[in-house]
C-alpha cells in the first residue's frame, strides 16, 4: 500500500458513520450529523431586494414585504411595520406569492373590437393602453372592458390610481 | 439561557383562518394535497402530513353555558393548529437509521431530505402521526421548524402570519412561563377545563410545540399518554426473547428425552 492508498483509506473510514460517532461520542442524531446543506441553509429572501407594498385583497390594506431577485418574485410576507397588520397576513394575504406565480393565473384578456364578430386574446398590457387612451370613452364607444381591480392600490403608484378610478368610471 | 425555541399555540385564540397553513406551504414551497372537502366540520387537510406541516383542526363539542361567548343550545366551535410537536425524546428521530432526522442548534427534530432514503421507520416511530412518506417523492417529510429561518434570526412561517398571535414563538422556557400566566388568566375567567397539552410524564418527556386546549387532549386528537417505540418496544422485545428461550428449552428437552426411547 502506498501512501496515496493509505490517505484515501483513512479518509474513506472517517466518513463512516459508525466511526464518526465512536470518535466523536455523539450518539448520531446530534450535530455529528449534519449535513453541509443543513449548515449552510439560508433563508430564500437572503441577498433580495425588498419592495413595501400593500395587500392587494381585501379593503383593510394589511402591509406586506414583496422580496425580489433577478427581476423574478421570491416571496410575499406581511410587513412588520405596518401599524395595521404589525407583519400579520390572513391566509388570502399569505397566498399572494401564488396569486402571482401560479400556473392558472390568466394573463391573456379576450378582446372582441368595436363592431368585431370574433373575440381575440389580447396582451395585459395592450389592454391597459387601451382603458388608459383618453380618446376612448369606454362606453360610449362600445368597447367594453372587463377587469378585476383590487379593492386597494396594491404599490400606490399614480397609474395604478387612475385606472382603478377609470375602472370604477366605466 | 438555553438556545432551545419552542411553539405555544394557544387554541383559545386560533380563530381557524388556516393562515399558518398557506404560509407554510407558500414558504416552503410544499405542494396542494388535494382540494377535498373531508365534511368533517371546516377541515379540508384532515391530518398533519407530508404535505401539511400546519394543520387547523376543527373541533366541535358539547359546551360549558356561558363560557366563551357561545349560546347554550349552539355546539362549541373550536379550533387548533397542529404541527409537528418536536419532542424532548423523539421516537422519529431514534428510527431513524440514515442520521437523516437530526436535532438542530435549536432543539428541533430537522429531517434532512438531501440524506432521507424514504425508509419510513421514523413514519411509524412518530407518537403523534407527524412525520408521512410522499409516495411521488418516496421521502417522508415533516415541519422543519423553518430552521432556516431560525437561523437567520427570523420567527417561522406560521407564527409570523398567525393573525391572532394563537402560534407563539420563542425561547421554550419564556413560552412555558407564558403558557402558566395564560393558564390563570383564563381559568379566573372560569374556563376551568382549560389546560396545557404537554405530556412530560411519558417517555416523549415534553414537547416544543405545546398546546393550550379546553377539555381533553383526546377531543383535540391529542394522544394523551405518547410514547417513544424505542422504550415502549422493549418490553416487546424481552417477552419475545423469553417466548424464544422457552422453545429452545422446549426444543431440546424434545430432542434429549427423544434420543432415550
Amino acid at each position: 500500500l502506498g501512501v496515496a492508498d493509505v490517505s484515501l483509506l483513512k479518509e474513506l473510514l472517517s466518513s463512516c458513520p459508525v466511526i464518526k460517532q465512536i470518535k466523536t461520542g455523539s450518539d448520531g442524531t446530534g450535530e455529528g450529523s449534519w449535513t453541509e446543506r443543513t449548515r449552510t441553509l439560508q433563508p430564500k429572501t437572503q441577498d433580495c431586494e425588498v419592495a413595501r407594498s400593500i395587500c392587494p385583497y381585501c379593503a383593510v390594506g394589511c402591509g406586506q414585504l414583496v422580496y425580489h431577485k433577478d427581476n423574478k418574485l421570491v416571496a410575499v410576507m406581511g410587513d412588520p411595520e405596518s401599524p395595521i397588520s404589525r407583519g400579520r397576513l390572513c391566509p388570502k394575504g399569505s397566498a399572494t406569492y401564488q396569486m402571482h406565480t401560479h400556473s392558472g393565473r390568466l394573463n391573456k384578456v379576450k378582446y372582441r373590437r368595436p363592431y368585431g364578430t370574433a373575440w381575440e386574446d389580447l396582451d395585459l398590457d395592450d389592454l391597459v393602453a387601451i382603458s388608459e387612451d383618453p380618446n376612448v370613452r369606454i362606453m360610449e364607444s362600445k368597447v367594453f372592458v372587463c377587469n378585476v381591480v383590487p379593492g386597494r392600490v396594491s404599490d400606490e403608484n399614480a397609474l395604478e390610481f387612475l385606472r382603478q378610478q377609470k375602472q370604477r368610471a366605466a | 439561557m438555553s438556545k432551545t425555541t419552542g411553539f405555544f399555540t394557544d387554541s383559545t385564540l386560533c380563530i381557524g383562518c388556516k393562515a399558518c397553513e398557506v404560509a407554510c406551504k407558500e414558504w416552503n414551497d410544499v405542494g396542494e394535497d388535494g382540494l377535498n372537502w373531508t365534511g368533517f366540520s371546516y377541515d379540508n387537510t384532515g391530518s398533519v402530513g407530508h404535505s401539511t406541516w400546519r394543520h387547523v383542526k376543527f373541533v366541535e363539542s358539547t359546551t360549558v353555558p356561558g363560557i366563551g361567548g357561545n349560546a347554550p343550545n349552539m355546539l362549541s366551535w373550536e379550533f387548533s393548529s397542529d404541527v409537528c410537536k418536536h419532542c424532548e425524546v423523539a421516537g422519529c428521530l431514534e428510527a431513524c437509521p440514515t442520521g437523516a432526522l437530526v436535532r438542530t442548534e435549536f432543539g428541533g427534530v430537522y429531517l434532512q431530505p438531501d440524506v432521507c432514503n424514504g425508509c419510513a421507520y421514523c413514519v411509524t416511530a412518530c407518537p403523534f402521526g407527524v412525520v408521512q412518506r410522499n409516495d411521488e417523492d418516496g421521502r417522508a417529510f415533516k415541519c422543519t421548524f423553518c430552521l432556516e429561518r431560525q437561523k437567520f434570526g427570523l420567527m417561522p412561517a406560521c407564527a409570523t402570519a398567525c393573525p391572532t398571535e394563537s402560534i407563539m414563538f420563542g425561547k421554550l422556557d419564556e413560552l412555558h412561563m407564558r403558557a402558566q400566566k395564560r393558564l390563570e388568566t383564563l381559568k379566573a375567567r372560569g374556563m376551568e377545563d382549560a389546560e396545557i397539552y404537554d405530556p412530560t410524564h411519558t417517555s416523549v418527556k415534553g414537547i416544543h410545540a405545546f398546546f393550550l386546549i379546553r377539555g381533553k387532549a383526546k377531543t383535540y386528537n391529542l394522544p394523551p399518554n405518547p410514547e417513544v417505540p424505542t422504550v415502549y418496544l422493549k418490553r416487546g422485545w424481552q417477552s419475545a426473547a423469553i417466548g424464544s428461550a422457552i422453545f429452545a428449552v422446549g426444543a431440546l428437552f424434545a430432542f434429549l428425552a427423544g434420543g432415550k426411547q
